[in-house]
């Protein structure tokens, strides 16, 4: 017997085994720690070893990033901690250049660290912690979305049959069980917008950076979507940096909880 | 967080934008009756009255007053105070207010 996976609006429960689950369309198991991840124990000692104290989940020194003439991010400090954090503001104001910047995709002047590891330097540590659902569509033409997701697990170093369950997981998590297996092409923005979020969840990250979550989507695909991201610091013990230049996603997502 | 043309201008919680105004000083009052008055009064004081409706009045306490202002002032004129909150914007204000000045 294994534990159901988390899943919003449910309390947890026992379900059925990872292969009758899978045969029957049923809900898959979630593993708690994939193979070769870090425990808390050992990313405590990690976080200890490079800054001494307690890091924040983020914080900015002099961070900044230019493009030519163009500054896109100019000096910002800050220690920022909390489990739901909204980053709001107009386009252009330079809030997915930050998100890339943490994220070590971008080079960047100044200094920038994720849970006490430097952007710099340990951008691939980084993004091991840390789910990334981008605001641009990022699909494989043809994939399905548990091909996807299985996909973005294994890029993340998990064994591809971990990948798979941990990807059924995610989708079931994210209210896509029934579609999992079609194309994504033929998707819904909406059921596009979930396939993101369930790739970023799939090797089970301690923070989620998310890029405009709710972009195309309909009001009550976007009260859906801010449902599923404000339960997930409870549900999936992660924290939620969502991106987002619309007032009415950030206030409701962050008073929601 | 807060950003605009590449600057954090904001990073705290939402509490914290909708008050970082200084807002124990920035009032909301009830009176029973004669606001007008109220707020001609606390005026000449130094506050900044706005009345609202004949019983409420919008006031920022001068620089270094506190709500006892308010209550003395009351208490000298014989008008009644029936509620006193401390004002706060809606969020969308504060937004607006923190951007506002590059936007």
């Amino acid at each position: 017997m294994t534990q159901e996976p988390d899943r919003p609006g449910q309390s947890g429960s026992v379900g059925a085994s990872s292969a009758t689950a899978n045969e029957a369309g049923g809900p898959p198991p979630g593993p708690s720690m994939r193979s070769g991840q870090t425990s808390p124990a050992t990313r405590s000692a990690i976080g200890a070893i490079e800054t001494s104290v307690a890091p924040s989940l983020i914080e900015l020194d002099h961070l900044a990033k230019r493009y030519g003439p163009i500054t896109a991010l100019a000096e910002l400090d800050a220690k920022i901690d909390g489990k739901i954090i909204g980053l709001l503001g107009p386009n252009g104001a330079g809030k997915s250049t930050l998100l890339k910047c943490l994220l070590g995709l971008i080079p960047h002047d100044g200094r920038a660290s994720v849970l006490g590891l430097s952007s710099a330097t340990r951008g691939a540590e980084i993004r091991d912690r840390v789910g990334y659902m981008p605001e641009q569509e990022a699909f494989l033409a043809g994939m399905s979305a548990v091909e996807l997701c299985t996909y973005a697990g294994e890029l993340s170093g998990l064994p591809r049959t971990e990948a798979m369950q941990r990807a059924h997981s995610a989708l079931y998590y994210a209210g896509l069980e029934e579609k999992r297996y079609q194309a994504i092409d033929g998707y819904s923005t909406g059921m596009k917008q979930r396939v993101k979020l369930a790739q970023a969840l799939v090797h089970d990250p301690e923070i989620l950076f998310l890029d405009e979550p709710t972009n195309g989507l309909d009001p009550r695909s976007r009260d859906d979507m801010l449902e599923l991201v404000a339960e997930l610091p409870e549900r999936r013990g992660c924290a939620i940096v969502l991106s987002t230049h619309l007032l009415p996603t950030s206030s409701g997502c962050a008073t929601t909880r | 967080m807060i950003m605009h043309h590449g600057k954090l201008r904001f990073v705290g919680s939402i509490d914290e934008l909708r008050g970082a105004r200084g807002a124990d000083s920035e009032l909301t009052i009830e009176v029973k009756a004669d606001a007008a008055r109220f707020a001609e009064v606390l005026g000449a004081v130094g506050a900044t009255c706005k009345v609202t409706s004949p019983v409420v009045v919008s006031v920022d306490l001068p620089a270094n007053a506190t709500t006892e202002l308010v209550f003395r002032t009351a208490k000298e004129i014989g008008v009644q105070v029936r509620g006193i909150a401390v004002r706060r914007e809606s969020i969308e204000a504060a937004f607006l207010r923190v951007i506002g000045d590059a936007a």
